[in-house]
């Protein structure tokens, strides 16, 4: 069959959208049980297997749930808000290249990408869709007509315009690079093994851009969109039932699609590492390799996401803006600076943004001269500090990841009670069988609810029941109280 | 309430609602999402409870939402005022159905040992009460079997209405 025809188009597309679908309970369910481990906990293990089946309970819950439009919400604005979030994530998918050339198993005439549209202009239509997302949350913290929202989605649209800046320019050093924009021509460039990554060439790049990543799809240390204590939900604070649940998957998806950018711009695409791309695998099945790869650097990526999550505290505002004005900004000029200033020097100048040459074809040079491009410049002073701290906090956190969990499973496993706990609700006695009660009523007049009633009585001298002048003649506690 | 149960009241009790009723319940119980609202020393012992030694997520219901739109579950843990029943009542209301209560602790219960002109003796003069659980605070095993028995009660629950129902007998299923 033709590449080319639009059956094919389409399988393809449905393909790709049923990966970007799949993706998400995945990555919930991963998210939750990663950030458990990571805090000493266990996360879901009852609903399924190891919980497997929680997102889905999630799922259905919030489908089934009262879809609430509040009154006084601009009505079409606030019900389309969702989608506008949620398509532009999905739209990015479109573009990047899951597989190398194949024909699936001989089912094609000739060889073509698991990629619903080869476009030339490849990295710009994702820059494009993805500031549509901005809109979303924009427009549903707008119409909400709640303060929260509406601050929410303010904020939400400085940060992603601000960052969307440094996203581009560190994008910027690699399209040098490389010569092209197309997505599928930047992961062949890099085809040559793991040493030809651009991460290796462009790390301040790569970097930026894996910072600017998390500001952009509202994730921790950057969620001041739906800061929870100081915004309630921020921009969904009103969403309830399928609608919140679109913008919940739209976040996932943007997650997605924002790693597999940095995989296909940084760490070689499909590309297994060096040797196991050209020996281990046939021909025939070579995509169904390359697709797994592409998965296993995508987890890697969900996996820092979550590690991130579950070690940093959120920035306040201002930070965040002078974060990505005063540091990423700068750092990323700089860095395409001295990109351009090395191709410059070091190589014939007409060659740096020629189509035709990309640096795969002369592996030799590029890396002994053009690499030098990426050393990344010593950070400013003050920022070591913080940096450093920040390594820490990740080390820690990993090593709870791999420590015993603390938590005791409550039904099945109970705690054991400590010798000294008095805290049963019954009469006491001494070791030589006396009443511990003096019935002095005492615990009736504070008990909280009421629950103790006693009549206290005089006691026999001769056989007393308490050590006391009285004991408890009737001593009730009443647990359904 | 929702769609679920206008489905099922125009097909009556059969075994298509049946099984869609079990399966959502399922669901439901599954995913039994808490909003966050503590307002005194009960409070604690909640938050205690989602925390690593006791881990309220291996239930699926760590995840404490600070809108009640996205809320299924109000744990009312702790001291409610007078002043502050309003406001309880409110996040109530905004809770989108099927919403559930649990008073937590004897003041939500019953007003505790605060018998005071200002504070409201038990919630459950203001809102419908699920599940009591008793204790000042109860200990964070005291709240996690609350909401097991919540899950329950939750199982129980059933899409066609009693009064559709009731008309099922006299009509064919599916008729309408
Ligand atoms: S009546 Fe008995 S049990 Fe109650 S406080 Fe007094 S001595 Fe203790
Ligand atoms: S029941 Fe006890 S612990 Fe709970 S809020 Fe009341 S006084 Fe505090």
């Amino acid at each position: 069959m033709n590449p080319d025809s639009g059956v094919v188009v389409f399988i393809k597309a449905a393909v790709v959208l049923l990966i970007a679908l799949l993706a998400v309970p995945i990555a919930v369910w991963f998210e939750r049980r990663v950030i458990a481990l990571l805090q000493d906990r266990l996360g879901p293990n009852r609903v399924g297997p190891a919980g497997i089946l929680q997102p889905i309970a999630d799922a259905v819950k919030l489908m089934f749930k009262e879809n609430v439009v509040v009154s006084g919400a601009d009505s079409m604005v606030y019900k389309l808000a969702p989608a506008f979030a949620m398509v532009p994530s999905l739209l990015a998918f479109t573009v990047i290249p899951f597989t190398g050339p194949t024909d699936f198993f001989g089912w094609l005439s000739a060889p073509t990408r698991l990629q619903v549209a080869d476009l030339n202009i490849g990295l710009l239509f994702i820059f494009a869709a993805s500031s549509l997302s901005v809109y979303g949350v924009c427009l549903g913290g707008w119409s909400s007509n709640n303060k929260w929202s509406l601050l929410g989605g303010m904020r939400s649209s400085a940060q992603m315009v601000s960052y969307e800046i440094t996203l581009g320019l560190s994008v910027l050093g690699v399209l040098m690079i490389s010569g092209t924009i197309s997505l599928s021509g930047i992961v062949e460039a890099q085809s040559a093994g793991v040493w030809h990554w651009y991460v290796w060439k462009q790390p301040l790049a790569f970097a930026l851009f894996v910072a600017a990543m998390f500001a952009e799809t509202n994730r921790l240390p950057f969620d001041l969109p739906e800061a929870e204590s100081e915004l309630t939900g921020g921009y969904h604070t009103e969403y309830s039932s399928l609608r919140f649940a679109l913008f919940f998957m739209g976040e996932y998806a943007a997650m997605f699609a924002m790693s597999a950018l940095a995989i296909t711009l940084f760490l070689g695409g499909y590309h297994a590492p060096a040797l196991w791309n050209v020996t281990l695998v046939p021909e025939s099945v070579a995509w169904l390799w390359q697709l797994g790869w592409f998965i296993v650097k995508a987890l890697a990526f969900l996996f820092l996401f979550v590690w991130v999550r579950g070690s940093w505290p959120r920035l306040r505002y201002d930070q965040l803006m002078a974060l990505g004005w005063k540091v990423f900004l700068p750092l990323a000029l700089l860095n395409l600076l001295l990109t351009a200033g090395v191709m410059t020097v070091f190589d014939r100048p007409s060659l740096g943004l020629n189509p035709v040459r990309s640096c795969s074809l002369s592996p030799r040079w590029d890396f002994g001269l053009r690499g030098r491009a990426g050393h990344a410049p010593p950070a400013p002073r003050k920022e070591d500090g913080v940096i450093l701290e920040l390594a820490k906090g990740l080390a820690i956190t990993f090593r709870h990841m791999l420590q015993k969990k603390v938590t005791v499973q409550y039904p099945e496993e109970l705690r054991p009670r400590a010798p000294y706990y008095r805290g049963l609700h019954k009469l006491q006695r001494y070791a030589d069988g006396l009443e511990r009660c003096v019935g002095c009523a005492l615990c009736a007049a504070v008990c909280p609810s009421d629950a103790i009633y006693l009549e206290a009585e005089e006691n026999d001298p001769n056989d007393p029941v308490s050590p006391g002048e009285r004991y408890a003649k009737v001593y009730v506690i009443n647990e359904l109280r | 309430m929702g769609l679920e149960h206008e489905i099922a009241n125009a097909l009556g009790e059969n075994i298509i609602t049946t099984s869609m009723e079990s399966a959502i319940n399922w669901c439901r119980k599954n995913s039994i999402w808490p909003v966050t609202l503590g307002l005194s020393c009960c409070a604690i012992e909640m938050m205690a409870t989602g925390a690593s030694r006791y881990d309220l997520a291996r239930f699926g219901s760590e995840v404490f939402r600070p809108s009640p739109r996205q809320a299924d579950l109000m744990i009312v843990a702790g001291t409610v005022t007078k002043k502050m029943a309003p406001v309880v009542k409110r996040v109530y209301e905004q809770m989108a159905e099927p919403r559930w209560v649990i008073a937590m602790g004897a003041c939500s219960s019953c007003g505790g040992m605060y018998n005071v002109y200002s504070v409201l003796q038990g919630i459950d003069q203001v809102i419908p009460v699920d599940i009591y659980v008793p204790g000042c605070p109860p200990r964070p095993e005291a709240l996690i079997y609350g909401i097991m028995q919540l899950q329950k009660k939750i199982e129980e629950e059933r899409l066609v209405s009693p009064q559709a129902r009731a008309a099922g007998d006299l009509q064919p299923a599916l008729s309408a």
